[in-house]
């Protein structure tokens, strides 16, 4: 799978690609920490509960976005799992940055965005 | 799961366990059920509120979702899917058409979730109760408890010798509560002993998790005093691999540990789980001459059990016991009653318990309510399938005629029909696992603790309960897919053409009949618990429960050192008196509003009497105690049992100075129980001890030096009695450490534990009646809305030849009420039925009392005439030229 183009894997929907974004910034996370920094990122509109949230952390291990990671030393509780992101992940993160950047770049886009409604 | 976790966390994590499937879940559950507790712990209860059923809805569709999809990942094809593709396109179609109604997908799976979670909740206890064979035991099915009323030893031990062929042997168990304090304890506290005979655990066949069990060794003279303990307190005190060998004090008795039970093995009993056991021999080291002794054949107090020998039968077995009753009988004439009439009763469940007889009634209420739910959920869906599938016999035959089958039509409407049992069965198991939690967490009356049984929600009963969800639906969809299939062989948009009722009508009234009668029997039940709570509550006790509070000590500590012991319970009164807002405190053996009695038969200074002599209520009592219970001294004088310890005085109630004195005070009289002569000093007002349930009983309140008993309640009155009890456990200490509190209560506490049941069943049957009423009249309505929206053009044409408005809404309310009526009166039917049983296990109600099942059915004949009545209006109400015009 590493061995595709990140690029023809895109458009990733908003959701994975925050869970990747979260992942790449802040590290190796357990799901409530995932979730709190989405909400974060998204000014509060992204809320997964766990089944959801679960559900798409499985569909991004198995596609190699992510990997199961160890508990980092000072965790003390034994019942979080970690996730952190994979190279692979990396890479298809950052293309999907430059595909939205390039998108959000378009003047035209930028019209529509200043239009009301 | 951490049994420190808030009970949401740890119902998440049971659902969580059981409805995800793998390989997901064993990848992924720990770490949902982490995130959710983290989510749990981040918010204030309102949003807790949300976060649940925002849980409940995910954890649904995550267990379907998963599925359904597999193992498909985010990044284009791949997925597999388990059904072919028409039937995805159906659940897709079938999704969606619930979702775009919303309120009817709601009605209909919540009903079936309640009714749903209450049997599945009512079968995880009654197969615990009464199919579960006791665990632990090596071939239960053998095993025979002996019914008669508890023996004593010397008699289990004569049957022993008999040693009757069918059986190959017969052993005996008692629970006794004991202070027990474990090696380097901080403070003793009261558990349950297991007091058995040697050959217990043996005849059981109970293999140890450590160590070994107790054995007819044990039982020598001379053998050391040995104590097995229970796998529950083995873990508590954290799994000690070297625990045989170490010491516990038991009443202050030094017991050596020989090994630990195996888990899951709590006794033959259901409500009692014994932390330790010790052989019968040793029980004197433990009740320091304060019960008779064990060898003494006048002290009934044990329970015996047995094991049949392979291919013994039941009746030849019980034969071998009368023989040898009756040579026990003649040997030891003074035991000749001991076994007259026993009987064998297979014990391989707890069913023949006292504890599951407590139960049974709730069982039934429960069981019957909710299946009564059940029945009015599944009519609801039935209704509420069919009204969809007549409207939209257009869009059916429009599928028809796009080339759709008849058996695609009908699998559209049993997929409909199968969402809505999934989506009831999964609700209904988080609702029957809450349940279970908080029936767990409660106590009822007569030493009831469902907590205690240890019942979890179980795979097979969800399964069963599922079952029976399917069944009911399959059976409510029958008739709306027999329409659906009907209307697409041609029939479709019939309904327009003329007068009457159209298709379907008939049967929805039928229907809604049935909602009717579920709901007036349920309203009923609600009232029943109602009128009984009302009459125990106007019941006069004869003391005043309010501002008195209830505290247990037991003086097992002081071993033979029992006048210390009252001694010191005299100083923590004196304590207790100099607390502020404390107007009395005295102390009784037998409490307010408690089961124990204690019975002595007695003689009357100067009287014989012909036959035996008679029976009284004996209370040991010291202090104030009238003051502080708040009975009313009616004639005479108390003070002398306040003051001295030994006085030789008693004070009767007015029951037994009516029945022994009916024509004189007996005041000065004298009465001689257990050879002590006493003086009658006062007679006290009735009082119902044990509750409004009890009548007062003859009954005689004394110091009784002359039988000590360890365990004590103190009895405290004043507006402070609750303040004490949150401090009195400092005072103890500082008192006595040897004291040691059991219970505490206050006296409006202990009024609202007798009422626990009726609550319990009043609160529940008032939820399924709640929810029958609402199916029940939303059923009506609907039918009465629909036919009247059928038969609107026909109103139109009537009124505009003239028909008054009220006469046309009038012919509506009449042809739409018989089947209420019907359903009315055969609720009211059952209803009454309902009561006569009730009757039975219900304070206050009696057999003949027509008024919760008439209050019930008037009731729902106005709710109904109301909802038949507003859709009805509207029929005198059209307007001819709009519907015509619409045409």
């Amino acid at each position: 799978m590493p061995a595709r183009d990140p690029e023809t894997v895109l458009p990733l929907k908003p959701k994975p690609f925050l869970i990747l974004l979260v992942l790449e910034e802040e590290g190796p996370l357990h799901g409530y920490a995932i979730n709190k920094g989405m909400s974060d990122r998204s000014g509060g509109t992204v809320r997964m509960d766990p089944g959801g949230l679960y559900r798409l952390l499985a569909r991004l291990e198995r596609d190699g976005l992510l990997r199961r990671s160890a508990r980092p030393a000072d965790e003390t509780d034994d019942r979080r799992q970690y996730v952190e992101i994979t190279e692979w992940g990396r890479r298809v993160l950052r293309a999907e940055a430059r595909r939205i950047a390039s998108l959000a770049s378009m003047r035209s886009v930028r019209n529509l965005a200043r239009t009301d409604r | 799961m951490s049994p420190r976790d808030p009970l949401a966390v740890r119902l998440y994590g049971r659902a969580v366990a059981g409805l995800l499937p793998d390989p997901f879940r064993t990848r992924y559950a720990t770490g949902m059920e982490a995130m959710f507790r983290d989510e749990w712990a981040a918010r204030g209860p309102i949003a807790r509120l949300a976060l649940v059923v925002r849980a409940i809805a995910d954890l649904w569709w995550t267990a379907v979702a998963e599925r359904v999809r597999g193992q498909a990942g985010i990044l284009g094809g791949g997925g597999t899917t388990m059904w072919g593709n028409g039937m995805t396109m159906d659940l897709r179609t079938s999704v969606r058409a619930l979702r775009r109604a919303p309120l009817f997908t709601l009605t209909a799976a919540m009903s079936l979730a309640l009714g749903f979670g209450g049997v599945a909740t009512v079968y995880a206890l009654a197969d615990h109760l009464l199919l579960d064979p006791i665990e632990g035991v090596e071939a239960p099915d053998q095993l025979v408890e002996l019914s008669t009323g508890s023996l004593p030893y010397p008699v289990v031990q004569d049957l022993q010798g008999e040693s009757p062929r069918s059986f190959t042997g017969i052993a005996a168990h008692r629970m006794r509560t004991v202070a027990l304090e474990l090696g380097g304890a901080v403070e003793a506290r009261p558990v349950q002993a297991g007091v058995v005979t040697g050959n217990y655990f043996d005849l059981l066949g109970v293999a140890p998790a450590r160590g070994r069990l107790l054995n007819p060794g044990d039982t020598l003279a001379g053998a050391d005093l040995s104590a097995v303990l229970s796998h529950a307190l083995w873990t508590e005190m954290g799994s000690p691999a070297d625990v045989a060998g170490t010491d516990v004090r038991i009443n202050g008795t030094a017991f050596r540990v020989v090994g630990v039970a195996p888990e899951g093995f709590t006794g033959l009993r259901l409500w009692t789980r014994p932390a330790v056991w010790i052989v019968v021999e040793s029980w004197p080291a433990v009740s320091l001459g304060r019960t008779p002794d064990v060898h003494y054949r006048g002290w009934g107090w044990i329970s015996a059990v047995a094991r049949l020998a392979p291919g013994a039968d039941l009746a030849t077995a019980t034969d071998e016991v009368r023989a040898a009753s009756v040579r026990i009988g003649r040997a030891h004439p003074e035991n000749d009653g001991n076994l007259k009439d026993v009987g064998l009763v297979p014990s391989r469940t707890r069913a023949a318990d006292q504890g599951a007889a407590v139960l049974q009634p709730l069982l039934l209420a429960l069981g019957g309510m909710s299946l009564l739910a059940l029945f009015a959920a599944a009519a609801n869906v039935a209704n509420l399938l069919l009204a969809r599938a007549t409207r939209r016999a257009r869009e059916l035959a429009m599928r028809i005629a796009l080339g759709a089958g008849r058996g695609q039509i009908a699998r559209l409407v049993a997929i409909e029909g199968g969402l809505l049992v999934a989506l009831g069965a999964v609700t209904g198991v988080v609702i029957s696992a809450v349940a279970l939690g908080l029936l767990a967490a409660l106590r009822l009356p007569g030493d009831v603790h469902i907590g205690a049984a240890g019942i979890t929600p179980d795979v097979r009963i969800m399964l069963l309960g599922g079952a029976i969800l399917v069944m009911v639906v399959a059976i409510s969809a029958l008739a709306p897919m027999l329409t659906a299939i009907r209307v697409s062989a041609g029939v479709a948009g019939s309904d327009r053409s003329g007068g009457g009722a159209p298709k379907g009508v008939r049967l929805r009234r039928v229907l809604a009949g049935v909602q009717v009668a579920v709901g007036v029997v349920l309203l009923a039940g609600t009232l029943l618990f109602g009128q009984s709570i009302v009459s125990a509550l106007s019941v006069d006790l004869g003391f005043d429960p309010e501002r008195m509070a209830v505290i247990g000590v037991d003086a097992s500590l002081f071993r033979d050192e029992q006048g210390e012991a009252v001694a010191a319970v005299d100083r923590l009164l004196q304590e207790i008196r100099e607390s502020p807002g404390i107007e009395a405190a005295a102390w009784s053996v037998v409490p307010p509003l408690s089961s124990g009695s204690d019975q002595e038969s007695f003689d009357i200074v100067g009287r014989a009497w012909p036959d035996r002599k008679p029976v009284v209520e004996v209370n040991a009592v010291g202090g104030d105690f009238f003051r502080a219970s708040g009975i009313p001294l009616i004639a005479g004088d108390a003070s002398a049992i306040e003051g001295s310890l030994a006085a030789p005085v008693v004070v009767v109630n007015e029951s037994m100075a009516k029945r022994y004195w009916p024509d004189a005070s007996p005041v000065g009289a004298g009465i001689v129980i257990h050879d002590m002569t006493m003086q009658v000093v006062a007679v006290a007002a009735d009082a119902r001890f044990h509750g409004f349930g009890t009548d007062p009983e003859p009954t005689a309140y004394g110091v009784f030096p002359a039988f000590p008993t360890p365990s004590r309640s103190l009895v405290v009155r004043g507006p402070g009695a609750e303040r004490v009890l949150r401090s009195v456990r400092g005072m103890v200490r500082a008192v006595d450490p040897r004291l040691v509190v059991t219970d505490v209560a206050t006296g409006p506490r202990l009024v609202d534990f007798l009422l626990t049941p009726q609550r319990l069943g009043g609160t529940v049957s008032l939820m399924f009646a709640a929810l029958a009423l609402s199916l029940c009249l939303t059923g009506v309505y609907g039918v009465v809305a629909y036919g009247v929206a059928a038969r609107l053009r026909e109103f139109g044409v009537r009124l505009t030849l003239g028909a008054e408005p009220g006469r046309v809404a009038r012919e509506v309310v009449r042809k739409n009420l018989a089947a209420t009526l019907v359903g009315v009166a055969v609720g009211a039917g059952a209803a009454v039925a309902l009561t006569r049983v009730a009757a039975a296990y219900l304070y206050g109600v009696g057999a003949g009392d027509g008024l919760a099942a008439g209050l019930a059915a008037a009731s729902v004949l106005l709710m109904a005439l109301g909802a038949t009545w507003i859709p009805a209006r509207r029929a005198g109400r059209v307007n001819p030229a709009s519907v015509l015009a619409a045409e």
